[in-house]
């Protein structure tokens, strides 16, 4: 595979890949030297590239395994923590964000604390838009885990709005 | 889209029973300007998953990406690209230097010719006979390319004529 090839076929997932990544490690830094490590890793395969089947699965496998891998390099509860309200804080300024209104960051908030398993199928899901398949594959669970997940996160969040709903009564 | 169709969809939403299409129509209603009333307090569920799926890197992320993978490669080509210039110059030059000599060679020939004409011709008027049967044949080649013209002309006259 050449630059050129690189260029359009895996470098337009990066974005893709940063969001996955940022569901684990919750700092854009970290997530975004994830991404990068991932990619050099795919242009360093790019000879042997061609036999494997989904690019995109591969890439997304890698950045799941990598971000994994980062968040038990960093054990420590302390730097947990700090990455939490970095995340906060970046993803208020406009650096990568449009302008959010106050009741959209609300949800954002309420599905960042979902539980992990909920969180990402929601993620690949809802704002991703794959498949029950491709997310159960990319989670390594089964079919109906990623179905019960997904009906439990939902469920939450539609609690959640009748919550507001009758406070805001 | 009418309300009940949208909150059908809704409640299948809710029980995990929607398709990626029914999603994407969810999305779409929320995201536009006639959202019902009864409806609106969802809007925001919705706008989170669109603008979420916008966060992403920048261009700069892409330059300093490649530069990191590709920065030996290009200088290496670069130096390459110096290389078959450098030969191509020099290619170029031989190849003019050896036509420009050919060329200055062949001009000495034919001066070299001319001088033995002229020392073959001793006597004057064998010259003047010469001169005259070269001119002569100058003169008649010139009137055959005259009459051809003349012809020429007349035709295009011809033509003229008939286009009038």
């Amino acid at each position: 595979m050449q630059l050129k090839e690189f260029k359009y076929k895996i470098l337009p997932i990066k974005n893709k890949l940063f969001r996955f990544a940022l569901q684990f490690v919750h700092s854009v830094s970290d997530a975004e030297d994830i991404v990068q490590e991932v990619l050099i890793k795919t242009w360093d395969k790019r000879k042997s590239i061609h036999e494997i089947k989904n690019i995109e699965a591969w890439c997304m496998t890698l950045t799941r395994n990598m971000s994994i891998d980062k968040l038990r390099s960093k054990h420590s509860k302390v730097q947990a923590l700090t990455n939490q309200i970095d995340f906060v804080e970046k993803q208020a300024t406009p650096y990568r964000q449009t302008e959010l209104n106050d009741s959209v960051t609300k949800v954002k908030q309420f599905i960042s604390n979902l539980p992990e398993k909920q969180r990402l199928v929601i993620q690949l899901r809802d704002i991703e838009e794959m498949s029950y398949q491709e997310i159960a594959d990319q989670l390594e669970i089964s079919l109906d885990q990623v179905k019960v997940n997904l009906f439990r996160a939902r469920k939450k969040i539609k609690e959640q709005f009748l919550k507001t709903d009758a406070y805001g009564l | 889209m009418d309300y009940n169709k949208i909150q059908t969809i809704l409640d299948k939403y809710w029980n995990g029973e929607t398709s990626i299409e029914e999603e994407k129509v969810l999305k779409q209603y929320f995201s536009g300007k006639a959202v019902d009333n009864r409806l609106e307090e969802y809007r925001p569920l919705f706008q989170h998953y669109i603008e979420a799926k916008q966060v992403g890197l920048d261009e700069q992320f892409d330059e300093q990406f490649l530069s990191k993978i590709a920065p030996t490669k290009t200088a290496k080509v670069r130096r390459l690209n110096t290389w078959i210039r450098a030969i191509a110059a020099i290619g170029l030059l031989l190849l003019g230097t050896h036509f420009l000599y050919n060329s200055y060679n062949k001009i000495e020939e034919k001066k070299g010719a001319k001088v033995i004409v002229l020392n073959d011709v001793k006597d004057a008027e064998e010259a003047l006979e010469k001169v005259k049967a070269a001119l002569y044949l100058v003169s008649s080649k010139m009137n055959k390319g005259a009459n051809k013209a003349k012809v020429g002309v007349a035709k295009i006259n011809v033509l003229d004529k008939i286009r009038k």
